[in-house]
């Protein structure tokens, strides 16, 4: 345990050292103040947009947003430090190769949720102060959705960085990942209900949004749409339907959560295996 | 007490190793007794830092394994570890710590006191720059906190892979004296080296690979003579003329001369030496200078990897 938390706190230094957290705690900020700001020109006004709203609009840029930069963050943890050198010396030393990963997850997984919990922390302070209608505890569950999403991510990229021997395959895995989470899945089921003459709303359409929960980001889209309700402006033209009406009664959030949870564990059980055995 | 009733530090047991179907290490079985310094020596690719990986659990072997101090090094990764220090060929650590975070770092992952770190890395000569991110650290600084991060809570085992790289002349010397201090400490030593003159001059035993396989393990001595390598003499003579040559090589207990402008190479036992002195004398060579050379590693080397 002890090990654990040494290397834990290692990226957690070596991330505030290198000016990660600041970079994308400013990143989230902006991207929270921004979407607030858009969500008011949709609405035909100006300024800044309640928490609800916000959220909403926030949901266009990080269902992206957050995917990628948990990959960027773990894609290189294993293959990365193999390249350098410095994975060698680790293991040289009295810590296992189950404590590198999880202690690796543990501190890449505080830094991702610090910058954003920071980031969007900070943005909803400053738009609750400028608006009236402050929901904050709304807000905060889709902080926590948010970070669990990132944490998904992060453990997808912490799996090619365990299976792949050049940190450019992982990277190169990484976005493939994440375009094909974000757009190709929802996109193909999509074709495949037009092929199949289904639309979303009706009884046919149960089997896609099955299928659909086998990409977080979806996942994510659907829990945030039965969380806080779906605006029509936000209804993505490719992919499911995320009006909550057309949903079928087996998704509710504990399930999408779980679904979304179980990820984890099972990229790192993963990433274990193929790391247990690899040559360094 | 005698070397050979010490226990066994390291025991690498029929060691193979295949990458892409050619063997790295070819059945490769070593001994290596507590309180030893042990240079493993051989030429580029031959299997050394294969072996190294070896011994610190960095690399699965195709068949065979190693121990350290009976414990498989895979099996009881954790528990052997708390007991090796190691010096990669390629020293790194992270660019964006600092010298004394990165040593603090490790040292947590041995359950060592923070204030050695401090004390480690003045006695390595990096004192003024501790505070410094690594990532500005030259080659030879990185080999100095390297060397210091091996020798972090003085371990029971030394593996060090070329020690000396990137090192300044001071800075080979503080190594090789931390080595000779260690190993008065009963701490045991393994050198992968290939400057020669630096094994020879501090390792008590020394193993030759080549092409995966030991070809030798010994002391240099013995090593020398059992390959019934002569010491050489070397005689600068003004005048060296045909007939000289042919009558020192003539001389009991010369085994072959060479010569290189007026220097005349004799290999030959010590107590011929007199005699090719007088010789040369008696034929009225004019010997201006005389030198006598040990066999060397670099010799015993040579012989054993040629081909």
């Amino acid at each position: 345990m002890d090990a654990i938390l040494s290397i834990a706190k290692k990226e957690v230094m070596d991330n505030i050292r290198s000016k990660w957290i600041i970079t994308t705690t400013i990143t989230f900020v902006s991207v929270a103040i921004i979407s607030s700001l858009i969500g008011a020109a949709f609405r035909g006004g100006s300024g800044l947009q309640d928490l609800r709203t916000t959220v909403m609009m926030m949901m266009m840029f990080i269902q992206y947003i957050i995917p990628i930069i948990g990959l960027m963050l773990g894609y290189a943890a294993i293959v990365g430090e193999t390249e350098r050198g410095t994975l060698s010396a680790l293991i040289a030393f009295p810590v296992t190769r189950l404590e590198i990963i999880i202690g690796k997850f543990l501190g890449l997984g505080l830094v991702l949720s610090a910058s954003i919990f920071l980031g969007f922390g900070i943005a909803g302070i400053i738009i609750g102060i400028s608006v009236s209608n402050v929901d904050y505890g709304i807000y905060l569950l889709y902080i926590l959705y948010s970070i669990l999403l990132g944490l998904v991510f992060l453990s997808i990229s912490m799996f090619f960085s365990s299976i792949l021997k050049k940190r450019s395959g992982a990277m190169g895995m990484s976005i493939f990942t994440w375009s094909f989470f974000s757009f190709l899945w929802g996109m193909m089921l999509f074709g495949l209900m037009a092929a199949n003459h289904v639309s979303s709303s009706s009884s046919d359409a149960g089997g896609f949004f099955a299928l659909n929960l086998f990409s977080p980001a979806q996942v994510f889209n659907a829990l945030v749409a039965l969380s806080f309700g779906t605006q029509p402006l936000l209804v993505p033209s490719m992919g499911l339907s995320l009006f909550v009406d057309d949903f079928p009664d087996f998704y509710n959030a504990g399930l999408l959560v779980f679904l979304m949870l179980l990820w984890i564990p099972i990229m790192l059980i993963l990433s274990y295996i193929s790391f247990r055995y690899r040559d360094i | 007490m005698n070397t050979s009733d010490r226990p066994t530090a390291i025991q690498v047991n029929n060691l193979t190793k295949v990458y892409d179907r050619a063997p790295a290490v070819n059945n490769l079985t070593l001994n290596i007794k507590k309180g030893e310094i042990f240079g493993f020596l051989g030429p580029n690719g031959a299997g050394k830092t294969t072996t190294i990986k070896a011994m610190l659990g960095l690399i699965f072997a195709t068949q065979g394994n190693v121990n350290i101090y009976g414990y498989d090094v895979h099996r009881y990764a954790k528990y052997v570890k708390k007991y090796v220090g190691y010096l990669p060929e390629k020293v790194a650590f992270y660019d964006n710590l600092t010298g004394l975070q990165n040593l603090h770092f490790y040292a947590e992952l041995k359950n060592v006191p923070k204030s050695e770190c401090y004390q480690l890395i003045k006695e390595m000569g990096l004192g003024d720059d501790l505070n410094k991110k690594v990532g500005k650290y030259s080659k030879g600084m990185l080999q100095r906190l390297g060397m210091a991060r091996a020798i972090l809570g003085t371990p029971q085992i030394l593996i060090l892979d070329e020690p000396s790289g990137g090192l300044d002349p001071r800075g080979v010397k503080l190594i090789r004296d931390k080595i000779k201090q260690l190993n008065q400490m009963e701490v045991t030593i393994f050198i992968s080296s290939h400057i020669l003159s630096e094994i020879q001059a501090v390792c008590t035993q020394v193993g030759i690979i080549n092409k995966g396989v030991l070809v030798a393990q010994d002391t240099v001595g013995a090593l020398s003579k059992n390959l019934q390598i002569k010491p050489r003499m070397i005689l600068e003579i003004t005048n060296l003329s045909e007939k000289i040559k042919q009558a020192v090589h003539k001389i009991e207990g010369v085994e072959k001369i060479e010569v290189i402008n007026n220097k005349l190479e004799v290999f030959c036992l010590p107590e011929s030496r007199a005699k090719v002195v007088i010789e040369v004398y008696k034929i009225g060579g004019n010997i201006v200078n005389i030198q006598t050379e040990e066999a060397s590693l670099e010799d015993v080397f040579m012989r054993f990897t040629e081909g």
